[in-house]
């Protein structure tokens, strides 16, 4: 066998071993869809029901709530920007990222510090080369995240929400994630989750039509001081699940296409090794008729 | 505090005036079936069908239980409600504790509930916590094992959880 011929047959194992691992982690990330939507489905009821109760009590009373007011000038605002542990899923982290950038760039104009919190390996890779300070991080839960894990980063943020402007506490908390709309589909969305507006929520209000007049236990005001916390970190725990759900879509989308490359990779490869093979044998062929002939003429000429 | 729920939408149980309906909860056994005994005896009274209220337990990221039942004892931050169909719409946040559901074939379900709030209106109760789990879901030796864990690293919120989870697990 050839040197050129030799060559091509390597690559093409390489490329075929390459190309069973993708396919591999194309159809493990294609599994992992499936059990992330579940997990978005299945947190859905405590979601509605939760939105359901904090705008009832909001309509309600005017009871009023740290986690409801606006400051009048906001100084400080944090942002909290989801991303990949791993990577390997195409633009996913990347775009959400970049969206973070863009928020982040909108913020200073409008002349607030801002304050970066950020979930997932890749995000935290992406700020430390860059010499951002990430005031605080979370990792390893990305492509499947628990409510614990919602809670912890929700337990962080309300902290530093509550605590006073002037002690370093901050004034407006954004969220970067990427929503899930179909397994071809995943957007980055950036949304202000605290201050919360219960504009928002009396929308949903109004379609389902007017609030019973409830008796509140303990009392209203007690009330929604369990309520808002939990309605944050049911917020938090969906955006974690929906970006999880993108995390998967994304890399099964990124290692379709890798092994759809990969494919054509070996089947060029393999026009090449053929027509190095022809080419080899060929020259086999001439150099043996060559030869034969050049016998021939010698022995010709010695008669 | 015992509650019971509002006497007037629940259906008449008894014929005379004097003998009305218990408010108190009912502990153990079908409170709300009337002996027929007690209302004259050989008197075939026809078993009165108890209102129903329609219960859903969530948590936070699954769907525990849900389905119809007559009567849920739980205990919120003020103290213990008992609620039935007809109650007055009430929003409570729940203390970590044993949420009992009596069905209406006496048959009881008996959650372990911490850290949540329950709704009711429009006879149905939605009881929401970050972590809810039945009875029979318990694991009673881990349960044991976290309580002892708890008890000696002096955790007071980890000892209650798993004092909740026992307590739950044996009135199953």
């Amino acid at each position: 066998m050839g040197a050129q011929l030799r060559v091509y047959k390597r690559r093409i194992r390489s490329v075929t071993a390459t190309k069973k691992i993708t396919k591999a982690m194309e159809m493990i990330s294609a599994s992992r869809i499936m059990k992330a939507q579940r997990a978005v489905a299945a947190s859905s009821p405590y979601a509605d029901e939760l939105t359901r109760a904090v705008t009832a009590v909001a309509t309600r009373s005017n009871a009023k709530h740290p986690l409801t007011s606006e400051p009048e000038s906001p100084v400080r605002v944090a942002v909290l920007v989801v991303t990949a542990d791993r990577g390997l899923a195409g633009g996913y982290s990347a775009n959400a990222l970049k969206a973070s950038q863009a928020l982040t760039e909108r913020l200073r104009a409008e002349g607030k510090q801002v304050q970066q919190y950020a979930v997932g390996r890749k995000a935290v890779g992406y700020f430390a080369f860059r010499n951002v300070p990430v005031v605080q991080a979370w990792t390893g839960f990305s492509d499947k995240p628990t409510y614990q894990d919602a809670k912890n980063v929700s337990a962080a943020l309300i902290d530093a929400f509550v605590t006073d402007t002037a002690e370093g506490g901050v004034d407006e908390l954004h969220i970067v994630s990427t929503e899930f709309v179909s397994m071809l589909t995943q957007n980055p969305v950036d949304v202000r989750l605290l201050p919360l507006k219960l504009e928002e929520t009396q929308a949903v209000a109004e379609e389902q039509g007017p609030f019973p007049l409830y008796d509140f236990e303990p009392s209203a005001e007690g009330v929604l001081d369990a309520l808002l916390p939990r309605y944050v970190e049911s917020r938090i725990y969906n955006a974690l699940l929906q970006s999880a759900a993108s995390e998967h879509a994304a890399r099964r989308r990124a290692m379709k296409s890798a092994t759809d490359n990969a494919g054509e990779l070996i089947k060029s490869l393999s026009r090449l090794a053929n027509s190095a093979r022809q080419a080899e044998i060929t020259q086999e062929i001439s150099e043996i008729v060559g030869g034969a002939s050049a016998l021939a003429d010698a022995n010709a000429g010695s008669d | 505090m015992l509650r019971g729920g509002p006497v007037r939408d629940r259906p008449s149980l008894c014929s005379s005036p004097l003998d009305t309906a218990p408010i108190a909860p009912p502990v153990g056994g079908t409170l709300f079936f009337p002996k027929p005994g007690l209302h004259g005896a050989g008197i075939k009274t026809e078993e009165p069908t108890v209102a129903e209220l329609h219960v859903e337990l969530v948590a936070a990221d699954r769907k525990v239980w849900s389905g119809e039942a007559t009567i849920v004892l739980a205990r919120t931050k003020s103290g213990d409600i008992g609620i039935q169909a007809g109650h007055t719409p009430v929003l409570g946040v729940m203390e970590s504790d044993p949420v009992t559901i009596r069905q209406a074939d006496g048959t009881t379900v008996v959650a372990a509930v911490h850290g949540g709030f329950l709704s009711f209106a429009n006879n149905k109760l939605s009881i929401l916590a970050e972590v809810a789990e039945l009875a029979d879901e318990i694991d009673v030796e881990r349960a044991e094992r976290a309580l002892a864990e708890a008890k000696s690293e002096q955790e007071a919120a980890a000892q209650r959880r798993a004092a909740v989870r026992l307590q739950a697990a044996t009135n199953r």
